[in-house]
């Protein structure tokens, strides 16, 4: 049995990691910035070095340099360029989680690869399948992927068993928003149902913030055409203002010599109030009041009969959205759980429970929901006009994991293909096909042989969600050696295993010229001097030698880090 | 299987709603997902049934009475097949009472009572189902239709529909179908539909017109409506929104020819019936728009009708002058008139010594028999040409060249493809002009055939009369009761759009040829 369990929160502007052990959650530090928040950043320094995290700050903005937010493009075609490189988002996912899997081993002085992954509740099913194959890229087994709301009401539910109430989680983050309620009843927790709104978070906010600043430098006279992307330059300054707006009243952003005025450089230096702010996210504030309506809507529940709100993401940091959540509750949002954290937490928890750290008996259990509908498209008769309807296997807000068989028919005898298509009902109100969501993932059978009964083929359709919030979706002709069989599949069809195999060489390589390892590379060097001209007297200099330099061929961190240690111990001993 | 999904739950079924909950949680620790999946997967089906007040009554009726309910409904249908709607209204009440829930058996017992026209019963039921569930759009169409339905009776038993407030209801029933499913033309058509029967026919059309856009495309799946909005543009005289339709319904009918061919028949048989109806010229433009579709191979019989209906509609225009023409003989004007009522197949009854003793008046009688039948044939070339074989046969006698009167064809109809400009021709404006030669048929077609041939599928309205030999003739006669009812009585009824107008110039006409 294993003796700790590890859950990583994979978000669009930060990413944890945490541990479960001796029943307690804890966050796990980056050993170079001692936070245990790391910045979903990944960029490439001058000197060709990989940067992760807080340290590629500095670069990530500098384009072709840098990857932000890559979260947001899991799952479609959609490529970045590091330094001339093409990489998908699933690389570039990976060498985050690298990254989080990095920090565990160093923390834990162990190897680390069973996690569970955490994802938006309304995450794409192709962004599901592509964070699988991130972790398997990065060396990673994802036990689960998890929806992050879930997550962080776990990390609530596993320190209050004995709790019995209604609770919501706002879950307001870099790139979405999440509005689930749950109720607490003897140790178990019941998700009853999750609304979300997928394309609104931090950035939104950022944006905000780089118009604000932008429009307040240009109207001193300030121009900025020189720049090819002034808002990638002002991303960091606005994300830090928004920041200070948090708790001061108001923020200053200076950047030297950044614009021209009559033909000299100036610099930007901007006042901006959180007056001035709120005006600016004022709509996006609507946004979020609809999201929460809707969701206690769908929940049925009355605001007064919540008992708790947890407020989850970095969003929820900013000041009006802490106010729209005490107005909407009459009571304020409480922060108990580490509104940064509690994903990774609740994901360090769910890995316990798969792997017994928690008793089945007495420890938290969670009855978790697919938050959006899910189903087909049908060809229809209605009132007298064919037309393609919205066929619903899977209602929002129901439990999963689902299994249903459904029986259809060909439109006619002669009928050579069909094709299916998973269609996703966000608001569990879709009648025709175009009032769902296209997923793109497609089935397809052909050269079906007439029908010589002349009536048309019967159609038997298999559908199943399952505790990842994975489809899968099989249809078939009775009778017939035909079939299709789609959902889960598209995971192995996005990336063959060969494929998966050659990126993780390509991001092991990539990760060879990260600072974590080059850092040894001098120590080496000296040590591998000191071995020739000392010779014998060198030996427990040459052991570390060997160890190291395994451990880094392996690229377990934890050994490399000890191996480390033991180098440099070995020199000082014999130079000392 | 009654009470599995309480088994599953283990609790019984007269569990409170508490303990059903508490039973759920149990069981879930019990069966975490995590361990039994598959379990977990029966036991939250259960319980997504069983925790809701609604959901759990209507499982509770279905497992404890489904077999009764089942042959209860089976019990309904056979005395629905058998029309018996008293027992099918006994058999679905008694479902009802056993599982009250059931809005299906609601919905069917509203649909029997108005199969038997017990309307109030049959609204009662369908608003029952509507406050109860108003979400569901084929019970609010439902409701629509019983209005209608309704509204029908109601005039079918001396009892101005227009006049009573179901229609008006029957609009917003669906109104609110149409709310609930706004791609479905159904809803529309229905609202269409119950202006008609109020006669606001511009609304009717308007929303008709609605309906074939309501799933996003103008497709020949759209024929129906289309076909229902030309006829609509009939009954409002509206010729210029007419031909529009024709041409609309001409551009979404595919080529395949045994399309084009229901199109046509679908054209002729409206023709058809309002010929029937005594809307003659209106029958001539129909059949024309028919022609439009008709492919060659089909096209010389339907041709026979539309001419046919032509010199009828011309027949008709020209009646009014006829029988107060003075310069034509008493007689001759009561053979043809005799030819006009036999063509447009009033109800006569054997009257052949009619005509003939008509004709042989007019033989044996004074005055000009060449200037007469100049006059007809120059003047009212359709009466002409209702019995061109016995006119053409005495000016043959007579040795009167008449081939050079004016073309009955020139009315001014064509049909949609054959349009020489693209601007509708509307009425018969112009009289009909002398136009060499005359491109007649030799034999025109005897009514008989014109009516015998209609297109396949084609149902004619009733009134086939008979063909008799007519002495020294060679002409089939079709003998009628024009004066079967007495004349001093109110005429002859004729039913249809311009009925009135015959109906009152007829009586006076008839009249001073008795009196004559």
């Amino acid at each position: 049995m294993a003796k700790f369990s590890i859950g990583m929160d994979l978000g669009t502007s930060t990413s944890e990691v945490a541990v479960y052990r001796n029943d307690r959650y804890e966050a796990l530090l980056d050993p170079r910035t001692q936070s245990a928040i790391v910045p979903s950043l990944v960029a490439v320094s001058a000197a060709g070095e990989l940067l992760v995290g807080q340290e590629a700050l500095s670069r990530v903005d500098q384009p072709g340099f840098g990857v932000r937010e890559v979260k947001r493009l899991m799952g479609t075609d959609a490529t970045v360029s590091l330094r001339g490189e093409t990489y998908r988002p699933e690389e570039v996912s990976a060498l985050i989680l690298r990254k989080l899997k990095h920090v565990a081993e160093v923390s834990l002085g162990e190897s680390v690869s069973d996690v569970v992954i955490t994802v938006p509740a309304n995450f794409p099913d192709q962004a599901k399948a592509a964070t699988h194959n991130a972790a398997q890229i990065a060396g990673l087994n994802a036990l689960r992927l998890i929806n992050e709301p879930t997550a962080a009401a776990m990390a609530f539910g596993v320190k209050n068993l004995e709790r019995e109430e209604q609770l919501v989680v706002f879950d307001f983050g870099g790139g979405t928003l999440d509005v689930t309620t749950l109720e607490m009843v003897s140790g178990i927790m019941d998700v009853k149902s999750s609304f979300g709104d997928t394309k609104l978070g931090g950035k939104d906010f950022d944006d905000r913030m780089i118009d604000l600043i932008l429009r307040k430098f240009h109207a001193t006279g300030a121009r900025t055409d020189h720049l090819s992307d002034v808002r990638r330059e002002l991303k960091a300054f606005a994300e830090s203002a928004k920041k200070d707006l948090s708790t001061r009243r108001e923020a200053e952003i200076s950047v030297a010599r950044f614009g021209q005025k009559g033909g000299e450089m100036v610099n930007l230096e901007v006042r901006i109030t959180r007056e001035e702010y709120e005006d600016e996210i004022a709509s996006l504030l609507d946004r979020a009041r609809t999201v929460l309506k809707t969701a206690l809507q769908s929940g049925k529940l009355r605001p007064s009969s919540i008992g708790r709100i947890l407020l989850v993401g970095g969003t929820t940091y900013i000041p009006a959205v802490r106010d729209l959540v005490s107005e909407a509750f009459g009571k304020p949002g409480s922060t108990e759980i580490h509104p940064d954290l509690a994903v990774a937490y609740g994901a360090s928890v769910q890995a316990a429970i798969i792997q017994d750290l928690i008793s089945s008996e007495t420890g938290l259990i969670v009855a978790d929901i697919a938050p959006i509908g899910i189903g087909i498209d049908i060809m229809s008769d209605v009132g007298g006009q064919r037309m393609l309807m919205y066929e619903p296997l899977l209602m929002p807000n129901q439990k999963i994991p689902v299994m249903v068989e459904r029986d259809y028919s060909l439109m006619s005898a002669d009928q050579r293909e069909l094709e299916i298509e998973i269609l996703q009902d966000p608001t569990g109100k879709a009648k025709l096909a175009t009032d769902a969501v296209k997923t793109d993932i497609i089935g397809r059978i052909t050269d079906i042989p007439p029908n010589q009964s002349g009536n048309p083929h019967p159609l038997k359709v298999a559908f199943s969600y399952d505790l990842n919030g994975m489809i899968r979706l099989r249809a078939w002709i009775p009778g017939l050696d035909k079939s299709l069989d789609i959902g889960v599949a598209a995971t192995a069809s996005r990336m063959s295993d060969e494929q998966k195999a050659q990126a993780s060489d390509r991001i092991d390589e990539i990760w060879k010229s990260s600072p974590y390892s080059r850092q040894f590379e001098s120590l080496i060097r000296k040590g591998e001097r000191l071995v020739g001209e000392k010779g014998d007297e060198a030996k427990p200099i040459s052991e570390s030698l060997i160890e190291l330099k395994s451990a880094l061929a392996e690229g377990n961190e934890s050994r490399i880090e000890t191996a480390g240690g033991m180098l440099a111990d070995a020199i000082f001993d014999l130079e000392g | 299987m009654a009470a599995s999904l309480y088994e599953m739950l283990g609790v019984t079924p007269d569990a409170s709603p508490a303990e059903i909950k508490r039973a759920y949680y149990n069981l879930i620790r019990k069966h975490p997902p995590e361990k039994e999946p598959e379990r977990y997967r029966l036991i939250n089906e259960a319980w997504s049934v069983l925790s809701n007040e609604e959901s759990r009554r209507s499982y509770d009726e279905t497992s404890l009475y489904g077999d009764e309910v089942e042959a209860l409904m089976d019990a309904a249908r056979r005395a629905e097949e058998e029309e018996n709607w008293a027992t099918a209204v006994q058999k679905l009440k008694m479902a009802l009472a056993l599982t009250p829930t059931a809005d299906y058996i609601l919905n069917r017992l509203a649909l029997v009572y108005a199969y038997d026209n017990r309307f109030p019963e049959a609204v009662k039921s369908l608003e029952k189902l509507t406050t109860r569930v108003p979400t569901v759009p084929v019970y609010w169409s439902n409701l629509g239709e019983i209005f209608l339905r309704q509204a029908d009776w109601q005039s079918e038993n001396g009892q101005e529909k227009e006049k009573t407030p179901s229609l008006e209801k029957g609009r917003a029933a669906f109104e609110t179908a149409y709310r609930l499913e706004p791609y479905n033309q159904k809803h529309l058509l229905g609202v269409s539909r119950c202006y008609k029967a109020e006669k606001n026919y511009p609304q009717a059309i308007a929303y008709a017109r609605r309906a074939i856009t309501a799933d996003g495309e103008v497709d020949y799946s759209d024929f129906d409506t289309l076909f229902e909005i030309a006829f609509l543009h009939v009954l409002t005289d509206d010729w210029d929104g007419l031909q529009k339709v024709v041409g609309e319904i001409n551009s979404v009918t595919p080529s395949d020819p045994e399309i084009r061919g229901y199109v046509a028949s679908r054209f002729a048989r409206l023709a058809s019936e309002l010929f029937g109806a005594g809307g003659y010229s209106d029958a001539a433009r129909i059949g024309i728009h028919a022609l439009t579709f008709q492919d060659a191979s089909a096209r010389a019989e339907l041709e026979k009708m539309v001419t046919f209906y032509r010199y009828v509609a011309g027949a008709n225009e020209e009646m009014g002058a006829f029988s107060g023409d003075q310069r034509l003989p008493v007689p001759l004007r009561y053979f043809a008139y005799l030819s006009y009522m036999k063509a447009v197949d009033e109800p006569l009854e054997d009257h052949d010594d009619e005509f003939q003793e008509a004709w042989t008046n007019f033989l044996r009688g004074d005055g000009d028999h060449r200037l007469a039948l100049l006059i007809l044939r120059m003047e009212y070339p359709h009466l002409y040409w209702l019995q061109d074989n016995v006119y053409d046969k005495l000016a043959e006698q007579l040795k009167l060249d008449l081939r050079q009167g004016p073309d009955p064809m020139g009315d001014g109809f064509r049909p949609l493809n054959m349009a020489e400009d693209s601007a509708p021709q509307r009425t018969i404006t112009k009289p009909p002009v002398a136009k060499p030669p005359v491109a007649r048929p030799v034999t025109g077609p005897t009514l008989r055939e014109s009516r015998a041939t209609l297109p396949n599928n084609l149902t004619r309205p009733p009134n086939q009369g008979l063909a008799l030999p007519f002495a020294g003739g060679v002409l089939g006669f079709f003998m009628g009761a024009v004066f079967a009812t007495p004349l001093g009585g109110a005429g002859v009824v004729i039913t249809g759009i311009i009925g009135a107008w015959i109906g009152v110039s007829l009586g006076k006409w008839l009249r001073r040829i008795v009196g004559g």
